[in-house]
């Protein structure tokens, strides 16, 4: 009887659609991890391991956001500088000398302002998400340029330290607090689209929209809620890059929303849309953390390191198109 | 090419090929898109290209125009050749009667039921180009089929009930209450179910689930208040309706591709079965699906008619309109051309009114 009833649960997880390449590249996770744990034993060291998952945890994040974004058929290409902005407006009004929690509220209230945006350009005025979030990207990277009037901020002072704690550098139960932060976004946001009216309405949409209008789902609302989504994600990471410098750069987060792209595309979240689930996101974001920490424990200059994530994003990207393509194909035979 | 009005791109296109030196010019239906002094002005042409001894081919349903140019006519049905006889020696009844005359092989599966309440009035629909001034009604207890040509406007009008079209004027009552449709939404929330002529393109997310193609409509019934779908809710309905229109499927938790044609269908239309609908609206319903799928399509919407919805059966299909259908609507360049009961309704007569094209005054002159 416990043989059958343990055969069954696999069963259940396998059949989870998205399953399948979950598994596979959480396969390769480990294959990678052994490879960097036999060249520097150290790799394995809980100081590691716990600076390796804090180190994940903003990129999953963006992650989540952008395979929200992702799975409905669009992109978003203004995570990077969203987190940009996050950081440099919450750390100007920190160093002017506003209380820490109420500059992280009206940054908020600000970034997810420019999601509603991206996300109205996209439903409403329908332009191509591609050409809308390059705009909202630029014109986000502009705002955090002046929101300081061109320069990095002074350090935000003593009396953030709390919220420097509460993001970055403090513990609770023995865990850094970010990667508490990550879970709870990865669970709270797993259950939105897993479980969720909204949720489903997000895997139609990217499935086949004509459809999904025909079978009374809003798409200007579920897309729209998308970007917000997205933007929030990039607004708290944006809150941790501040925390973590104690200060606001104005080319926070750059380039961040590729890395976005390769956690979700590795992770079986195609850029096709309607396809993956968020746990691949998340193997895909430790993916990029390994080999990021893992090639930096090696030894390997940053140079070195941009090539080789540059390479895995392009290639697992490459991949992505040509098997959806090939499936498509056989299908319309 | 575009500034050019359609009359004199059609021009060019003719003037191109008579500088290839061709013998034979083919044309197919050229004349959908020009005004009556286009039209005359085409047909003298056509004329002198005759007497110059060019070989034309000229394609169309439009059979009130044979008369000014038609010298021999050839009738072709489902990809085969049925006659050719000389225009004069032929009348326009006899060429309808040859265009149709499908044999009935198949015994459609007709129930007999009376006809209850008015469920749905539309009166004077206005919906582009396609969809003009269109009244009609919709009983309890009755299929109604419409049919006509390809382009007649059946799926445009399908689409404007369904809200999925604009609709610029025009009233839609159902069960007594005026209804505005601006969105699919609007239509499903007052009852009207839509299963559209491409199922897959508009009816199903061919990538997902069975279960989940099935609740997509169905989503608000199986949410709680906080929009959180009831898993087992679902299962339960999936399994039901599957069970009830005998879908054949390995489990739920196949994509709806791996399907068959039919097994499709059934899905596009299991989607709506778990809703109180009014009004049932079938497009094409049987293209593409083989013939035990086709026998239980008939099935449903004889279920549903029993039921007391109302079933819109839009088909291309002679044979199937006249072998399910209570009442048949014909339309033709949007508009209703008959409507026909079904002890008075023939293939002939159907023909008649879907090629009963708006009266171009043509006068015939010489270029």
């Amino acid at each position: 009887m416990q043989e059958k009833r343990k055969a069954s649960f696999f069963k259940n997880i396998i059949a989870i659609r998205g399953m399948g390449q979950v598994i596979t590249v959480s396969s390769a996770l480990v294959v990678m991890c052994i490879v960097f744990g036999i060249i520097n034993p150290n790799f394995f060291s809980a100081k590691n391991i716990s600076n390796l998952v804090r180190q994940v945890a903003p990129i999953l994040i963006i992650g989540i956001g952008q395979s929200f974004v992702l799975i409905t058929g669009n992109i978003d290409l203004s995570i990077g500088s969203l987190v940009g902005m996050s950081c440099m407006i919450s750390a100007t009004l920190m160093t002017k000398g506003v209380n820490p929690w109420v500059s992280s509220l009206i940054t908020v209230i600000c970034c997810l302002g420019m999601g509603l945006i991206s996300g109205l350009l996209v439903s409403k005025a329908k332009l191509p998400p591609f050409i809308a979030t390059l705009g909202t990207m630029i014109v986000a990277r502009g705002i955090a340029q002046i929101a300081n009037n061109n320069y990095n901020t002074d350090s935000i002072g003593e009396g953030a330290k709390g919220f420097r704690n509460f993001f970055y550098y403090g513990r609770t139960l023995g865990v850094f607090n970010t990667i508490w932060i990550g879970l709870i976004v990865f669970l709270f946001f797993n259950f939105i689209l897993s479980r969720t009216k909204t949720g489903r309405h997000i895997y139609a949409i990217g499935s086949n929209i004509e459809a999904s209008k025909l079978s009374g789902v809003n798409v200007v609302y579920t897309t729209t809620i998308v970007y917000i989504i997205s933007a929030f994600c990039s607004t708290l990471v944006g809150l941790i890059t501040t925390a973590i410098g104690g200060l606001g750069t104005m080319d926070a987060g750059n380039g961040y929303e590729l890395n976005a792209v390769a956690a979700s595309v590795i992770g079986g979240v195609s850029t096709l849309g309607g396809q993956g689930i968020l746990l691949g996101t998340v193997v895909g974001s430790f993916i990029w953390g390994v080999l990021n920490n893992g090639l930096q424990f090696a030894g390997a200059p940053v140079a070195i390191r941009n090539i080789v994530i540059g390479i895995v994003v392009v290639v697992a990207v490459l991949i992505d198109i040509l098997v959806r393509s090939g499936k498509e194909k056989s299908a319309n035979d | 090419m575009e500034d050019l009005p359609v009359s004199k791109q059609q021009m060019v296109e003719i003037a191109k090929a008579l500088c290839f030196n061709a013998k034979i010019l083919i044309m197919d239906e050229p004349t959908s898109s020009l005004t009556s002094k286009e039209i005359e002005d085409l047909f003298a042409i056509i004329n002198s290209l005759k007497k110059e001894g060019y070989g034309i081919i000229y394609i169309t349903h439009r059979l009130e125009e044979l008369e000014y140019i038609a010298d021999r006519v050839t009738i072709l049905r489902d990809g085969r050749f049925v006659t050719s006889m000389n225009f004069k020696d032929t009348t326009l009844p006899e060429i309808i009667s040859n265009m149709v005359g499908r044999e009935i092989k198949e015994k459609y599966p007709r129930i007999n039921c009376n006809r209850g309440k008015k469920i749905l009035e539309v009166r004077n629909l206005n919906a582009g180009k396609l969809v003009r001034n269109i009244s009609f009604d919709l009983y309890e207890g009755e299929i109604v089929g419409f049919a006509g040509l390809v382009g007649a406007g059946r799926t445009e009008l399908t689409k404007a009930l369904f809200g999925a079209n604009p609709i610029e004027s025009g009233e839609i009552i159902l069960d007594g209450k005026k209804l505005n449709i601006r969105r699919p939404i609007d239509a499903i929330n007052a009852g009207i179910a839509c299963a559209p002529e491409d199922r897959k393109k508009e009816g199903l997310c061919i990538k997902l689930s069975i279960r989940e193609n099935i609740s997509l409509p169905n989503l608000d019934s199986l949410c709680n208040k906080f929009g959180i779908v009831n898993r087992n809710k679902e299962k339960e309905l999936t399994k039901s309706m599957a069970k009830k229109l005998r879908i054949k499927m390995a489990s739920d938790l196949t994509n709806a591709e791996n399907l068959s044609g039919g097994n499709q269908q059934k899905v596009v239309v299991g989607r709506w079965l778990a809703r109180n609908s009014r009004v049932v609206i079938f497009d094409e319903p049987t293209r593409g699906i083989d013939v035990a799928a086709k026998v239980e399509i008939y099935n449903l919407m004889n279920e549903l008619k029993r039921q007391g919805i109302g079933v819109m059966f839009v088909s291309s299909e002679m044979p199937e309109i006249l072998g399910i259908s209570d009442r048949i609507f014909v339309m033709c360049e949007g508009r209703i051309t008959g409507e026909l009961d079904i002890s008075e309704a023939t293939q002939d007569k159907i023909m008649e009114y879907a090629t009963r094209f708006e009266k171009k005054e043509i006068n015939s002159r010489t270029a």
